[in-house]
């Protein structure tokens, strides 16, 4: 709720404060120009639509098909998003409706850190892990071949690395609904479960979409660990078992080098763009939705 | 006194960690009777009610001792369904605790936890206890609507409405109008007399007058301790012991 009516001397603090919330909207149009003027001598030259949908990425001859990059991104983040949510919900669960004050006094540092590592701690984690655990016996397991450096790969490290987070944020959620409020469910006959299904679960449904919207956020943006794991092959991916090359990754290896070939450095920042694009459209999606239910459920 | 009590506590002592707050309790309420527990904060009143329904041992770290009976069970025995002892109680809070779906949904919660899923039964049953709880004139056409939206004063009623839905014997309120405004309250409170006949009531409450105006039988409680219990007409006008004297004329708070 806001202030309605300032009082003179309240205005002083108000235009003192005002500036710096405009900042952060101000960078984000700033960066959005930079990279749509950077972008701009690729874009006109080809279609929009042209450098989305084609496949094929050969910069020293102008090639600069982006959807291998796009599907990349896309694959890794959704697989990441898929092995993450069930786990942190049902670990979240468990934290705050089963486990003793002990398990729970264990657990909360312990995310805390997890949620704080340096992302490359977690790429050469999955070098050395997970790698290997694809080649040799998950891929075998499903009758397939893969180096290891993969699509699956990079999401068991992304999942790993987005799920402290999502379960931090779960847990505050559903930590939040009111103790008496479990208690009146319990009254009326409901079992523990039967609370936690019908009573908590709704309740806390829309904190934990925005838990795992937080969590998608930083799996889209995610590049370092990724990169180390994902094999960075420029195709279309056809299995969990394949190399990709998501849009970060592309970035991150590539934006300051062979900067002569025409065109290139137009294309990674077109690149960037549509990364930027992505997540946005993504959050303003989510956040559209979760005030949409928010103003169903109240 | 020629009182049935399908409701008994004998000897009921609890701790929260090494703090012993409520110290060889025996009571037996009486049934289709309001028994009012009145006594000063912090000293045991919602702990008592909530070891009726074993709604106290939810928590970690509580211990009860003793026993509580219900018509004829023990049910602090190893072995009770939890469940069914609550359904036969209904529980109103300080604050109304509405479930976070429809008007509709909140009375026809414990019966469909009860497996009724037929939609021409549920209508009945939700109408019939909204009536009984006195909200059905004022939101029969906006039963889908989100209980939230309910004014405060209505959120209790149809807690009350929720809680009649399982059909329990006996209801339990813990300072169920603190919360609301006078109006409200006295609404509450009609319709609790309104219900005694058929249900066993026992209530927390700290409003001396309130007790006057509701309760059949008083349980005075004095840190942690039953000092008093019997028919109003004697503990609230001319109690036996001096601390229910010192409480109900204002000595002590
Ligand atoms: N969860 C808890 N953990 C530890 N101590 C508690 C807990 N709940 C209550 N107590 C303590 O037990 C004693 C009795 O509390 P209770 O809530 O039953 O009192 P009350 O008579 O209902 O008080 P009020 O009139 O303020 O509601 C108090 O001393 C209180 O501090
Ligand atoms: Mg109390």
């Amino acid at each position: 709720m806001s202030i309605q009516r300032l009082s003179r001397r309240d205005r002083g603090p108000e235009l003192a404060t005002a500036p710096f919330a405009f900042f952060p909207v101000a960078l984000a149009g700033a960066i959005f120009l930079a990279l749509l003027i950077k972008a701009w001598p690729l874009l006109s030259l080809k279609s929009l639509s042209s450098l989305i949908f084609s496949s094929t990425w050969l910069p020293s001859r102008g090639h600069f098909g982006l959807w291998p990059f796009i599907l990349g991104t896309i694959w890794v983040t959704i697989s990441a998003f898929v092995l993450a949510v069930p786990v942190a919900i049902l670990t979240s669960l468990y934290l705050s409706e089963y486990a003793p004050a002990r398990v729970k006094r264990i657990f909360q540092p312990i995310l805390d850190l997890l949620a704080g590592l340096p992302s490359v701690i977690y790429g050469m984690w999955g070098v050395l892990i997970v790698v290997p655990l694809v080649s040799k016996y998950l891929a075998p397991f499903f009758g397939r071949q893969s180096s290891g450096y993969s699509i699956l790969a990079a999401s068991l490290v992304l999942a790993l690395m987005i799920l402290p987070t999502i379960i931090s944020v779960s847990v505050e959620v559903l930590n939040s609904v009111p103790l008496a409020l479990k208690e009146a469910a319990l009254s009326l006959g409901a079992t523990r479960f039967e609370v936690i299904r019908y009573v908590v679960m709704k309740k806390s449904f829309p904190g934990m979409l925005a838990a795992c919207v937080l969590g998608l956020s930083r799996a889209f943006g995610e590049t370092i660990a990724v990169l180390m794991v994902v094999g960075n092959v420029p195709a279309i991916p056809r299995s969990l078992f394949s190399p990709a090359y998501p849009l970060p990754a592309l970035l991150a290896n590539n934006y300051g080098e062979m900067m002569s070939i025409p065109g290139y450095e137009s294309a990674l920042n077109l690149a960037a763009l549509l990364l930027l694009v992505i997540v946005v459209g993504f959050s303003l999606l989510a956040r559209w939705y979760l005030v949409r239910i928010s103003r169903r459920s109240s | 006194m020629n009182q049935t009590s399908r409701l008994r506590v004998e000897n009921l002592n609890v701790f929260y960690g090494q703090n012993h707050v409520l110290k060889n309790i025996s009571l037996s309420l009486p049934d289709n009777r309001i028994t009012v527990i009145i006594g000063p904060s912090g000293c045991g009143k919602t702990t008592l009610l909530r070891s009726l329904n074993r709604l106290l041992d939810e928590q970690e770290g509580v211990r009860v001792e003793g026993r509580v009976f219900l018509d004829g069970q023990d049910i602090y025995q190893p072995g009770v369904d939890i469940t069914l002892v609550r359904k036969r109680m209904g529980l109103l809070s300080q604050k109304p605790q509405v479930l976070p779906m429809s008007i509709y949904d909140n009375v026809a919660f414990g019966p469909r936890l009860l497996g009724l899923r037929d939609r021409r039964h549920l209508d009945d049953l939700v109408e019939k206890y909204l009536r009984l709880a006195g909200l059905w004139e004022e939101v029969k056409g906006r039963l889908q609507e989100p209980a939230s939206r309910l004014s405060i004063g209505q959120q209790q009623r149809l807690c009350l409405a929720r809680g009649l839905a399982v059909e329990p014997e006996v209801i339990l309120g813990d300072e169920p109008t603190s919360a609301l405004d006078p109006q409200s309250s006295r609404n509450v409170e009609t319709q609790l007399l309104n219900l005694k006949e058929n249900y066993t009531i026992v209530l927390v409450t700290h409003i001396l007058r309130q007790a006057r105006r509701l309760a059949d039988y008083v349980a005075f409680l004095y840190f942690g301790e039953l000092i008093e219990f019997g028919p109003a007409s004697e503990v609230l006008i001319s109690p036996r012991d001096s601390r229910t004297r010192a409480y109900i004329t204002g000595e002590i708070s």
